[in-house]
């Protein structure tokens, strides 16, 4: 039986007997024929049991054929024993590559292969980005002027005292952005803040308008008479008489992919809060 | 099928393989884990890498989008920056820019924030009588971001993150 069964399972690559009965990824693991492909670390007696226990070659049932009975062989002579029987079995089983038991697979391996090569294309391309307009300046100058300052008192629900000071400013930016555009920047987040110290707070800072520019959209920035946009509430009332309101446009760059830097324009501008309250219901 | 198979390689291998490979997975896991907190502690936020939810801060950040956190002590908190906040009794945290601070002598510093895509400020995303978030609501500020792809990564990264937490719909996140 043993002879027998060597004879016939001598590694000879057969290209039908590998699609019989297999199905999916497992067609490409069933190359050796019918009869099992004894182990090279094997005792004989676990060969022969290993025979025996196929019987006749209609017995595969279309799972991993040889692999899983051997293992059974193998398994039955000592677990001991190495894994050499499979790889080492020439031809059987690894040698079946991919492209060898059917379309299917060989269309999958390369969408497989193409897929993983455009991730690492991207990857790359990516950080090519980044590292490329990492340390870039992005700063221009800025010309701010204000041209109307008026300052209220006004009921404060967000601290802890009765009213707070309110200032309204009217302004106009004048510059020009287009240096800070490149391949990497995908929008510019602009927005004026106003910087000052009280006596309440050491360090206060308001933001009274932003701007959102998009790659495309006109760099260059030329507005007058502009409004605040959000209200400039004091914490306190620290407004009133305070000299030393600095107000500076600073911009938020936006890249496709990598570091977010705030930049500020070169360029500000004092407002001076006038010391007494508007009362008029004017702005 | 397949389960059977790899029961078949496991059983031909002796302990002391099957050690080694033990041994393997739980290096590839503890190496991801000191990866991880690794970046926690070089960051010093408790969340390095977070992901866009909403789309409150389009058109600069989409749903998907990954942003890289630091939260760094001596860095103060100025406006226009990005930050990540986390509100009392909500477990999810935002993402959304500074728009005022006022920051005292000794360094207690109370900001707002507003996103860029919403038209109002955040008090009312805030809790109940709070006006302010103060720094110890901040898990990190936005230093770095990577855009996903948009076409699909949108519905998908939905669908998922939506299924995780449930009350994902706030239209002001």
């Amino acid at each position: 039986m043993a002879g027998g069964g060597s004879s016939v399972e001598q590694p000879r690559p057969l290209p039908c007997s590998s699609l019989i009965g297999g199905a999916g990824p497992r067609a490409a693991r069933l190359p050796c024929p019918r009869g099992p492909a004894r182990p090279v670390g094997v005792s004989p007696e676990a060969g022969a049991r290993a025979l025996a226990h196929v019987g006749g070659p209609e017995r595969r049932r279309g799972r991993g054929g040889a692999r899983s009975r051997n293992a059974r062989g193998a398994g039955g002579a000592g677990r001991r024993e190495p894994v050499r029987g499979r790889s080492g079995s020439p031809g059987c089983v690894r040698s079946r590559a991919l492209g060898e038991t059917g379309a299917m697979n060989t269309v999958l391996s390369r969408a497989n292969s193409l897929f993983a090569f455009s991730l690492s294309v991207m990857a790359a391309l990516t950080f090519g980005c980044f590292i490329t307009t990492a340390f870039k300046d992005r700063s221009v100058p800025v010309r701010l002027h204000v041209s109307r300052i008026m300052l209220k008192n006004v009921e404060d629900f967000t601290g802890p005292r009765e009213r707070s000071d309110l200032g309204f400013i009217t302004f106009d930016i004048t510059a020009d952005l287009e240096n800070i555009f490149d391949w990497n920047v995908k929008q510019l987040f602009l927005y004026l803040s106003a910087e000052y110290s009280t006596k309440n707070n050491a360090l206060n800072q308001v933001v009274l308008w932003d701007k959102i520019v998009l790659r495309g959209d006109n760099p260059k920035l030329l507005l007058k008479d502009m409004k605040t946009k959000y209200f400039f509430f004091d914490d306190g009332n620290g407004l009133k008489g305070n000299r030393n309101v600095t107000l500076t446009l600073s911009w938020n760059v936006v890249p496709n992919a990598g570091i977010l830097p705030l930049v500020t324009g070169s360029g500000h501008v004092s407002v001076p809060f006038p010391d007494t309250y508007e009362i008029t219901k004017s702005y | 099928m397949l389960s059977l198979d790899f029961l078949d390689d496991v059983r031909r291998m002796n302990k002391r393989q099957l050690y080694y490979q033990v041994l393997n997975f739980g290096m590839i896991v503890s190496s991801a884990l000191m990866i991880w907190k690794g970046l926690m502690v070089i960051t010093g936020s408790e969340s390095p890498i977070v992901v866009v939810l909403s789309g409150s801060m389009e058109p600069a950040f989409h749903r998907g989008d990954l942003l890289f956190l630091t939260n760094r002590v001596e860095d103060p908190i100025r406006v226009g920056e990005i930050v990540v906040f986390r509100i009392e009794g909500r477990e999810i945290p935002i993402v959304h820019r500074v728009l005022k601070i006022h920051e005292k002598q000794n360094g207690h510093i109370k900001f707002l924030t507003k996103g860029d895509n919403n038209a109002v400020d955040d008090r009312g995303l805030y809790k109940q009588g709070q006006h302010w978030l103060e720094k110890k609501d901040v898990v990190g500020r936005a230093r770095g971001f990577y855009q996903e792809n948009r076409s699909v990564e949108d519905r998908n990264c939905k669908l998922l993150i939506c299924s995780l937490y449930w009350d994902c719909d706030d239209p002001h996140e």
